[in-house]
C-alpha cells in the first residue's frame, strides 16, 4: 500500500482508522446491499509483538455501520474477532481471506459462526472497504 | 496451512465386496424409494447377511430438513454403529445429516459450520456412502444441501467432520442411469472440477483432482450416455465424479452453483442440469473478468485436454469444448431449455438474483458478481448468448 506523500497517515487498527473506516463502509452500496441482514457488533481484536492488544468497537447493523470505540479487555461483544496483526495486515492487503484464516486458526472467533458463514459476502465488501480508508499506514 | 479431506476410498469393480470385510453390529440404511425398487438396496443388505439392519428410504430429490429429522429420529431409536447411505446427492446428503444428528441431537442442523470443533465426533456410528450416480460427489464432501421448505432455498451446513468415514465407489451402480441422468450428473462432476480449479480456496491438492477428473469426463461422459452398456465408460465417470468432489470439496464451488442452487430451489430442476447449463456462460464471465482466470482455464485446457496455443486461444477452445459436450448429450444450453417459461423465468427473475447473491457460493467466486452482473448472466442464459461483458 502505498504512502500518502505528505505524512497525514492513518494507523491501520487505531481507533482514528476505525472510526474512517465505519465512514467507508457507509458509504459502500456494495457493502450495504450484503450486509443487508446483518445484526450485531464486532470487536476486532490485534495483538501486536510486543504484548500491546487493540480492540477496536464496530457496531454493525442491517449493512451499516452505526459508530466505532475502541474498547478495553474486558468489554464484550456478540462477536470477536482476534490475531496477529500480522493476520489483520495480510487480510488489509488481501493476501489473506478472513473466511480462511479463520478456517486455518490464524483468528479466532467467539460468537455464533453460523451466522457468519451466512454473510460471508458481507466479509469479503468489508475486506474490500479497509483499502478504502485513506492514508491507511500499515 | 490448509486441508484436504477424504474419506477411505473402496472404488472399482466389486468395490461393494469390502461390506463384508467391515465389523458392524448394526446398520441404518438411508435411500430412496427408486433405488429401492432397482434393487440396489437388495445388495447392500445381500452383504450384510444377518446383521440387524433398518432402512429409511424417504429420502425426496432436494431433501428437506424435515426428511433428515424424521430419519435421525429413527435413527436415534435403532441405534446403529454404521450408517450406510445409497443413492444419489440427495440421499448422500441426508445421510450425512442424519449421522450428524445421531451423534449431536441437540444440535440445529442449520448451525453446522466449519468453525466449531464438534467433541467425540463420531462416537456412536460410521458413515458409509455409496454413490449410484456419476455424480454430485457428495459421497466426499464436507457440505450437505438441503431445502428450508419453509423459505423455498437451499441452506449448506458444512464440516469437514461430517465427510464420510468410508466411500464405496462401485461402477456396477452407475450401470442402471437412464442418458438423461448419466448427462446431468456428469455434468454435475465437470462443473464441480472447473470451479474447483477457479475458486478462491484452490491448492495444489485439489488441482489434481480436477484436471483428472475434467481429463476423464471429456474422454468418457459421451461415451457413457450414448451407450448405458459401456462398462468402461460408466467406471471412468463414476471415478471422475468423487474426483471432482475431492477438487470442489477442497477447493470451493462457484457462481455456477451459486446459479444451480437457486433455479433448483424455486423451480426444481436437476442439479447437474441446471449448474451445467451455468457453467460456460460462468467460465466466460470468470474469465472476462476475473484476476488470472483466463490462465487457470488454459492451465486446466492444456493439462488435461493437451490444447495448445496461448492463454486466449485455450481458454476459449475449452469453453467451446464445454459447450460442445452439452450439446453432444443433449443437456440444456440454456434456461428455456430446462424446461422454465417466460413468465416463470420474468416473475422469479428478481428472486433469482437474490438467492444468487446471497449464496455461499458466491464470494468464492473470482471475481464476485455484482447484482447487475448476475442479472445480466441470467438474461444472457435465457437467450443464450454468450457472456460478451
Amino acid at each position: 500500500m502505498k504512502l500518502n506523500e505528505d505524512g497525514n497517515m492513518v494507523k491501520f487498527m487505531s481507533a482514528k482508522w476505525a472510526a474512517q473506516y465505519c465512514k467507508v463502509l457507509n458509504a459502500s452500496q456494495a457493502y450495504a446491499k450484503a450486509g443487508e441482514t446483518w445484526e450485531g457488533a464486532f470487536i476486532f481484536e490485534a495483538e501486536y509483538e510486543d504484548g500491546t492488544v487493540v480492540r477496536l468497537y464496530m457496531d454493525l447493523w442491517h449493512g451499516k455501520c452505526r459508530g466505532t470505540k475502541e474498547v478495553g479487555p474486558d468489554d464484550t461483544a456478540p462477536f470477536i474477532m482476534s490475531g496477529p496483526y500480522e493476520n489483520w495486515k495480510a487480510v488489509a492487503e488481501k493476501e489473506l481471506d478472513p473466511i480462511r484464516g479463520l478456517l486455518s486458526g490464524k483468528f479466532k472467533l467467539q460468537g455464533d459462526m453460523a451466522v457468519v458463514m451466512r454473510h460471508t459476502k458481507a466479509a469479503v465488501e468489508m475486506v474490500n472497504c479497509i483499502m478504502g480508508v485513506p492514508n491507511t499506514e500499515l | 496451512m490448509w486441508y484436504f479431506s477424504s474419506p477411505f476410498l473402496v472404488f472399482g469393480e466389486d468395490a461393494l465386496d469390502y461390506l463384508a470385510q467391515i465389523k458392524m453390529t448394526r446398520v441404518f440404511i438411508v435411500t430412496d424409494k427408486v433405488i429401492r425398487e432397482v434393487g440396489f438396496v437388495e445388495k447392500v443388505e445381500k452383504k450384510l447377511k444377518d446383521l440387524p439392519h433398518e432402512i429409511f428410504d424417504e429420502v425426496e430429490p432436494d431433501p428437506s430438513i424435515e426428511t433428515v429429522q424424521k430419519g435421525a429420529i429413527l435413527c436415534q431409536e435403532f441405534a446403529p454403529d454404521f450408517i450406510i447411505a445409497i443413492g444419489g446427492g440427495s440421499v448422500m446428503d441426508t445421510g450425512k445429516g442424519i449421522w450428524f444428528l445421531y451423534e449431536k441431537p441437540d444440535q440445529p442442523l442449520d448451525s453446522i459450520n466449519p468453525f466449531t470443533y464438534y467433541e467425540n465426533f463420531p462416537s456412536k456410528a460410521k458413515y458409509i456412502a455409496i454413490p449410484t450416480t456419476s455424480g454430485t460427489g457428495a459421497d466426499v464432501t464436507w457440505a450437505i444441501v438441503l431445502t428450508d421448505t419453509a423459505q423455498k432455498r437451499k441452506i449448506t451446513p458444512a464440516s469437514r467432520q461430517i465427510v464420510a468415514s468410508i466411500s464405496i465407489i462401485d461402477p456396477a451402480f452407475a450401470q442402471k442411469m437412464p442418458p438423461a441422468l448419466t448427462a446431468g450428473t456428469g455434468l454435475d462432476a465437470l462443473t464441480h472440477a472447473i470451479e474447483g480449479y477457479c475458486a478462491m480456496w484452490r491448492n495444489d491438492f485439489s488441482d489434481a483432482f480436477t484436471i483428472k477428473a475434467v481429463e476423464l469426463i471429456f474422454k468418457y461422459l459421451s461415451r457413457a450416455y450414448q451407450d448405458g452398456n459401456d462398462k468402461e465408460a460408466k467406471e471412468k465417470m463414476h471415478n471422475a465424479a468423487s474426483m471432482a468432489g475431492l477438487a470442489f470439496g477442497n477447493s470451493q464451488a462457484t457462481f455456477a452453483h451459486s446459479i444451480g442452487h437457486s433455479i433448483g430451489a424455486l423451480f426444481h430442476k436437476p442439479h447437474g442440469n441446471c449448474v451445467g447449463m451455468a457453467l460456460p456462460y460462468v467460465m466466460e464471465f470468470t474469465r472476462n473478468n476475473g484476476t488470472n482466470v483466463k490462465e487457470k482455464l488454459a492451465d486446466i485446457g492444456r493439462r488435461a485436454l493437451l490444447l495448445t496455443g496461448s492463454d486466449d486461444e485455450v481458454s476459449e477452445e475449452l469453453i467451446l469444448k464445454v459447450r460442445a459436450l452439452i450439446k453432444d448429450i443433449e443437456a440444456p444450453a440454456t434456461i428455456p431449455e430446462l424446461g422454465i417459461s417466460q413468465e416463470d423465468f420474468e416473475a422469479q427473475l428478481p428472486t433469482l438474483i437474490k438467492y444468487t447473491s446471497e449464496d455461499s457460493c458466491i464470494s468464492m467466486t473470482n471475481p464476485m458478481p455484482n447484482d447487475d452482473q448476475i442479472e445480466k448472466t441470467y438474461q444472457y442464459m435465457w437467450e443464450g448468448q454468450r457472456i460478451d461483458f
